[in-house]
């Protein structure tokens, strides 16, 4: 059981013309499940290969419990993997497959026996350890294919996309059998998945990566109320989180016939950060709500309303903007109907047009400070990327000059007390 | 109803069955144009050219009879004056088969292998590995003949010289045991692009993920060949060895253009004795009497190659 730690790994392919993973920098701590997270070709999946050893990366290194195995092939890793289509081999039982990899490192019998029947007995596929991987459905493949992957007593344990291939049931299902698992092992874990929800559910820690890149490593609870990008908060959440443009004048946000007084803490921020007046909004579909006519923000016709069972989503047009809205579902909301909007505003998020954040209306801690103490696993040194980093420095000024704060925010960092987005708030009502 | 008809199956006529099973009379009426075709151009000859022609004399002088002679070609290759060529030529069939076959396999297995890996100019070697396989048979085993005999141009001899003492009169292809690999050289090159393909078809549907997860298991290159791309491409292998194997028994083209089944009858496989049999000695009753014990004796091997390609793999 160790530590893995990647540090300015980069991979590239076709000669460099293609950078799949760009300098990237990772810690994953013994017994943490780490999930790499992304759109497709972000080089997720690349990373992990790299870790495994399937792939030599161009530079940097990589570290187990402090040695480095970089050049090393993968069967000196002492890694295990899982593969979205399982891959076990067609031509051997369950009981080979799984005995497999220790025989192949010329264990006694009598160890590969105790081993297997171990892992079977984990993975509750003691009866199928005759039969073939055809004779088995797509969930007992995926129990041996993990029941395999332990049987080793592996040191980093490597999941690529292990529940792509099933069905929306089984995959819940697998979801949380592979987080009791992993906390059973209490191996460093890797995870890759496209799915943000997955990702969610399952994550000590989320690294969202993006064109080789990682956006934000954190909490799941961090990456979704305190996104440090544009890129990380449109990945995750769904319904999709709503992006306004507007522009800064004069302490006033404006745009689409508002004009919102800023707080003078995230007025300051804007101006210092903003490389232009432009500022892109992020308000998450249950910051906002559904009033009567005229006693929101604004007047909005609304377009669909799509019934969850525990949810309404509404879908408004704001301009030449679609927004969600997640409301509750004794919600009594109709079509073509006109309802006020309203915004929470201290969960509004503003980020720069190029992509990172600026601030949070209410939030008066810098995005990336909390990364040590948010209930992660990490070891603390809050590796982030650059945004990140850049970010901070803004976001702590704001810590100081906020202080005098007067909202309650939703979040649960935030201490402040009612502050100038009242007053705005005053105003839109009597607009 | 249909759902009572679907759990009767057991007790319906085996016409029902196959009525069932390759759809009405209607199907057949389908398939009837190629079946009068193929029978004109192959069970037409068979029985008139093959069955009828084996119990006469014949010759293709117009100005003899060709008398009926009942078991009298059969006789003379069993009992008679041909036996010896009969038993031995049965022989050096079998011993052709022994060894064209797994050569032919595992250059084939060799050259698909390593053309699945990444080359420089990878394409063009795919190519060139079906150079042999486009070459026409005579023409291949001609350019083999010549390559076989010792002169400066003799470049087989001339490889093989160095590790053996060939006789440099007649060079491979006059001499025995030499000739019998003259003609296995010459076969192999002009023939082993077809498994080549089909095995490079083969290792190309295997999921890489196999090999991946092999090697985090800790498998090296022989074990992966071992236990993933051996079982992988167990049934391909299998059905190829048949088809080569029927093939190959009755070809004439390389043989004769090699060492037209000599030195004497040292090469004389089953197919360039029947050739030899009619066209040279122009006694085609007798060269069909052969054809037929021969086209017998492949029944079991066709029919087991019917059932391996009709076999789902388990």
């Amino acid at each position: 059981m160790v530590e893995v730690v990647l540090d300015d790994v980069r991979k590239t392919f076709n000669d460099g013309q293609v950078v799949a993973v760009d300098d990237i920098d990772l810690d994953i701590a013994e017994g943490e499940l780490i999930v790499l997270v992304g759109p497709s070709g972000c080089g997720k999946s690349t990373t992990l290969r790299c870790i495994a050893g399937l792939e030599t990366p161009d530079g940097g290194t990589i570290t187990f419990g402090g040695h480095d195995v970089t050049d090393l092939p993968p069967k000196d890793r002492e890694i295990s993997m899982v593969f979205q289509n399982y891959a076990l081999y067609p031509s051997m039982t369950v009981y080979e497959n799984m005995a497999f990899g220790l025989k192949m490192r010329d264990a006694d019998s009598q160890r590969v026996d105790e081993q297997v029947r171990w892992a079977a007995g984990i993975m509750e596929i003691g009866d199928l350890l005759d039969r073939y991987p055809n004779q088995l459905s797509g969930g007992q493949q995926q129990r041996v294919a993990l029941g395999r992957s332990i049987v080793r007593d592996p040191a980093a344990f490597l999941l690529d996309e292990p529940l792509s291939n099933l069905d929306a049931k089984l995959r819940s299902v697998m979801r949380t059998e592979i987080q009791e698992l992993q906390q059973e092992l209490d191996v460093a874990t890797v995870f890759v998945t496209h799915d943000q929800e997955e990702a969610m559910s399952m994550g000590d820690r989320i690294a969202v990566m993006n064109a080789g890149r990682i956006e934000q490593v954190a909490s799941p609870e961090e990456i979704y109320h305190d996104p440090t990008s544009l890129f990380v908060a449109d990945f995750i959440g769904s319904p999709a989180i709503n992006f306004l443009e507007m522009t800064v004048e004069g302490g006033q946000l404006r745009g689409e016939g508002l004009e919102i007084d800023l707080p003078s803490g995230v007025n300051e921020a804007l101006s210092k950060e903003l490389p232009g007046e432009e500022v892109v909004l992020g308000i998450r579909p249950e910051d906002l709500s559904l009033t009567d006519p005229g006693g929101g923000l604004t007047d909005l016709d609304v377009q669909v309303v799509e019934p969850m069972g525990d949810t309404k989503i509404v879908y408004v047009d704001f301009g030449d903007r679609r927004l969600n809205i997640v409301m509750p579902f004794d919600t009594t909301v109709e079509e073509n109907e006109t309802v006020g909007i309203d915004i929470a505003w201290p969960n509004v998020h503003f980020f720069s047009p190029e992509g990172p954040k600026v601030c949070t209306w209410g939030q008066t801690t810098a995005p990336s400070e909390p990364a040590g103490n948010r209930g992660t696993l990490a070891d603390g040194s809050g590796r982030e990327d650059s945004a990140a980093e850049t970010d901070g420095g803004a976001a702590s000024e704001l810590a100081g000059s906020e202080a005098s704060d007067d909202v309650t925010t939703d979040d649960e960092t935030a201490n402040d007390e009612p502050t100038d987005s009242g007053r705005a708030m005053d105003e839109r009502g009597e607009r | 109803m249909a759902t009572i008809d679907r759990f009767d199956r057991g007790d319906r006529s085996l016409g029902d069955r196959i009525l069932d099973e390759y759809g009405s009379l209607q199907g057949i009426l389908f398939l009837l144009p190629s079946l009068l075709l193929l029978g004109f151009i192959v069970f037409y000859p068979m029985i008139f050219n093959g069955i009828l022609l084996s119990f006469r004399q014949f010759t293709l002088d117009p100005s003899l009879v060709n008398p009926w002679v009942g078991l009298e070609n059969y006789q003379y290759w069993l009992f008679g004056g041909g036996q010896a060529l009969f038993l031995f030529s049965i022989k050096m069939t079998l011993l052709y088969e022994l060894v064209v076959i797994p050569f032919d396999l595992m250059v084939a297995l060799a050259a698909a292998l390593v053309l699945n890996e990444t080359l420089p100019a990878r394409p063009l070697w795919r190519g060139l590995m079906l150079a042999g396989y486009a070459a026409p048979p005579v023409a291949a085993g001609l350019t083999f003949a010549v390559m076989e005999q010792a002169a400066s141009y003799g470049v087989v001899y001339n490889f093989l010289n160095m590790f053996f003492s060939v006789p440099a009169s007649g060079g491979i292809t006059s001499n025995s045991p030499w000739a019998f690999w003259g003609v296995v050289f010459a076969k192999v090159w002009r023939d082993f692009g077809f498994m080549y393909v089909v095995f490079l078809a083969g290792v190309q549907s295997i999921p890489k993920e196999l090999y991946e997860i092999a090697k985090v298991d800790g498998a090296g290159p022989v074990r992966r060949f071992r236990h993933i791309t051996l079982p992988h491409l167990r049934t391909i292998i299998v059905t190829v060895v048949m088809i080569r194997t029927i093939f190959t028994i009755g070809k004439v083209e390389i043989p004769w253009a090699v060492t037209q089944g000599g030195p004497v009858n040292y090469t004389t496989f089953l197919g360039v004795a029947i050739f030899k049999q009619g066209f040279l000695n122009w006694s085609l009753g007798r060269a069909a009497a052969l054809g037929m014990m021969f086209s017998l004796a492949i029944i079991p091997l066709i029919i087991l190659w019917v059932r391996t390609e009709t076999e789902d793999y388990d």
